[in-house]
């Protein structure tokens, strides 16, 4: 073997095979563990307590006296028998045919009530704005974010490519059609106007959600709020107004990502390569290092970015190693001093390195240009 | 990241097929960590094994604070670091004698285990203090932070930091001959 610099490279040539053995061990386990089906504690928790409490022969004839008691005082029944059988699936089917949608995200925390953030979506495109001046744009092929300074932050194929609905994308994958024990929900509560489901919170979510509370219009099966309370009395409040007038189309494009603090050209596995950074005060230079990383579960070439900042003093910035980068993507970043903090600098001072490396090919085997946007944040900032 | 909660969330409900697609997608590389820890495949599987039975028992209470493959890389090398220290005694009873640590079984076994193509460097590995080879492997094989690694290690994040960084340079002078000489 040649003396080589890369151990990372090296190691991961070190590859083995699970034995058929071994699968089929963790297979039996996996089969007798879950031999068992687990039932969804939000999906049929309810309708089986209805359907124990309507085993009692005393509640069954309390139910069928008012029945017809509310008949012959000619009350008019709450809610269509029919529309109580609603599933979630039927909602989150009429949800995925939405071609327009403006969502308030509002969190409320102890005294204080906020927007979180605005969204709107309008034919396969969609535009988020946080509440601190960040910005989101999906134009269904790609995905960009921008920070408050309007730095490009995110570039990634769109999400909506993967067929995930905008609702669906909204709620953080809430109200996805793939949600099997969702899907077989009832309404907790059918009212003149609205159909209310009730979601327990997962086990993941059990220690600080009490529920998810979620009213449907009963007309258009159209979610128009949902309510995700804690524990204590904190909750997050979405809505969503389908009858907003429409943004005209620039609303949804996103501004120019303008031109990068930094460029240059780095060889897989090759050497450093310094690159002087213009525009972004304090920062002089970056040093940068691009390493080869087995594709894995991608079929996209992806690769090991290491990234070091010299500031115009001349002191050095920790090395943010193994950024994993795919061609054509950018990411979000932060580093400190070479000490590891944000205020470990040798002059004492607080230094924030925020900075988006984007990796485009430069018509070269084995070579990419590298942009790197990137800014200082002083302790004032 | 968002792929993985939707996975452990369907983990958490008992999807059969999502836990054996968790095992599937892992499998190979969490047996190549615990070989390359622990020098040994058979012990290696085991190790993945156990993993994977504690994992499923951890449905439906699971929850996923990171990657699930830095978990899942994480609880190998904790089972792995239980089996070692177990054997440690008896195994490097001649680790100040550097002609005998050469020609130790452990090494020959990982040559063995890895092919004649990578002697050198699973020679080398085998030379590496347990817990920096430790940091090292996890590190390249999963990507983990350096704090991530310093928890499950009970060090500071600067200290896994800094094995890190013994480890890569004595791996480096190592292959380079210097550690031969």
């Amino acid at each position: 073997m040649r003396p080589t610099d890369n151990i990372n490279q090296l190691i991961k040539k070190l590859q083995l095979k699970a034995s058929a053995n071994l699968d089929g061990r963790v297979h039996d386990d996996i089969d007798r563990a879950l031999a068992t089906p687990q039932k969804s504690e939000s999906a049929d928790a309810k309708p089986n307590r209805w359907r124990i409490i309507m085993k009692s022969r005393i509640v069954k004839l309390a139910a069928a006296a008012a029945i017809v008691i509310a008949v012959l005082l000619g009350v008019n029944f709450v809610g269509r028998p029919n529309m109580a059988n609603v599933a979630w699936a039927k909602v989150t089917e009429r949800a995925s045919e939405v071609d327009y949608v403006h969502m308030y995200y509002f969190k409320s925390r102890g005294n204080d009530f906020a927007r979180h953030f605005e969204a709107w979506y309008a034919n396969g495109k969609m535009v988020m704005r946080g509440n601190k001046g960040d910005a989101h744009y999906d134009d269904g092929r790609m995905s960009l974010g921008f920070d408050e300074h309007g730095m490009l932050t995110v570039r990634e194929p769109s999400k909506f490519t993967a067929g995930q609905p905008v609702l669906e994308l909204f709620t953080g994958g809430l109200l996805s059609a793939k949600n099997e024990q969702f899907n077989q929900q009832v309404p907790a509560s059918v009212g003149d106007d609205f159909l209310i489901y009730s979601f327990d919170p997962s086990p993941r979510e059990s220690d600080w959600m009490r529920g998810i509370f979620i009213t449907v219009g009963k007309n258009s099966l159209l979610p128009v709020q949902v309510k995700v309370c804690h524990k204590d009395s904190d909750y997050d409040l979405i809505v969503f107004d389908y009858e907003a007038a429409k943004e005209p189309a620039e609303f949804f494009g996103p501004p120019d990502v303008g031109q990068p603090n930094g460029r240059g050209e780095v060889a897989v596995d090759g050497e450093e390569v310094e690159v002087a950074i213009a525009d972004a005060p304090g920062l002089k230079t970056a040093i940068l290092r691009l390493r080869s990383r087995p594709s894995g579960d991608t079929d996209k070439a992806s690769f090991y970015l290491d990234v070091t900042f010299i500031t115009d003093e001349g002191y050095r910035s920790g090395t943010n190693e193994h950024l994993g980068m795919k061609v054509d993507e950018a990411g979000q970043c932060g580093t400190g001093s070479a000490e590891g903090g944000l205020d470990k600098w040798p002059d004492g001072k607080y230094r924030n390195i925020r900075f988006s490396p984007w990796l485009r090919p430069a018509g070269k085997e084995n070579t990419y240009i590298v942009e790197i946007r990137c800014r200082l944040e002083t302790q004032e900032d | 990241m968002f792929e993985e909660k939707l996975l452990v969330w369907k983990f958490n409900r008992g999807n059969r097929d999502v836990v054996r697609g968790i095992y599937e997608k892992y499998k190979n590389d969490l047996v190549t960590l615990a070989a390359a820890l622990l020098s040994d495949v058979s012990s290696a599987e085991d190790v993945v094994h156990d993993v994977f039975v504690s994992f499923i028992k951890s449905s439906p209470k699971f929850r996923l604070t990171g990657s699930l493959k830095g978990y899942l890389a994480t609880c190998v090398a904790n089972s792995a670091r239980n089996r070692n220290r177990a054997g440690k005694r008896r195994r490097y009873i001649a680790l100040d004698e550097a002609a005998e640590v050469e020609d130790c079984s452990n090494g020959a076994e990982l040559s063995a285990i890895f092919g004649e193509e990578l002697r050198q460097l699973t020679w080398a590995l085998e030379q590496l203090p347990y817990e920096q080879r430790e940091v090292l492997l996890l590190r390249s094989y999963s990507g983990l932070r350096f704090k991530t690694i310093g928890e499950s290690q009970g060090v500071s994040e600067n200290t896994a930091r800094g094995r890190y960084r013994y480890a890569t340079d004595k791996l480096r002078s190592m292959l380079n001959g210097e550690a031969r000489k």
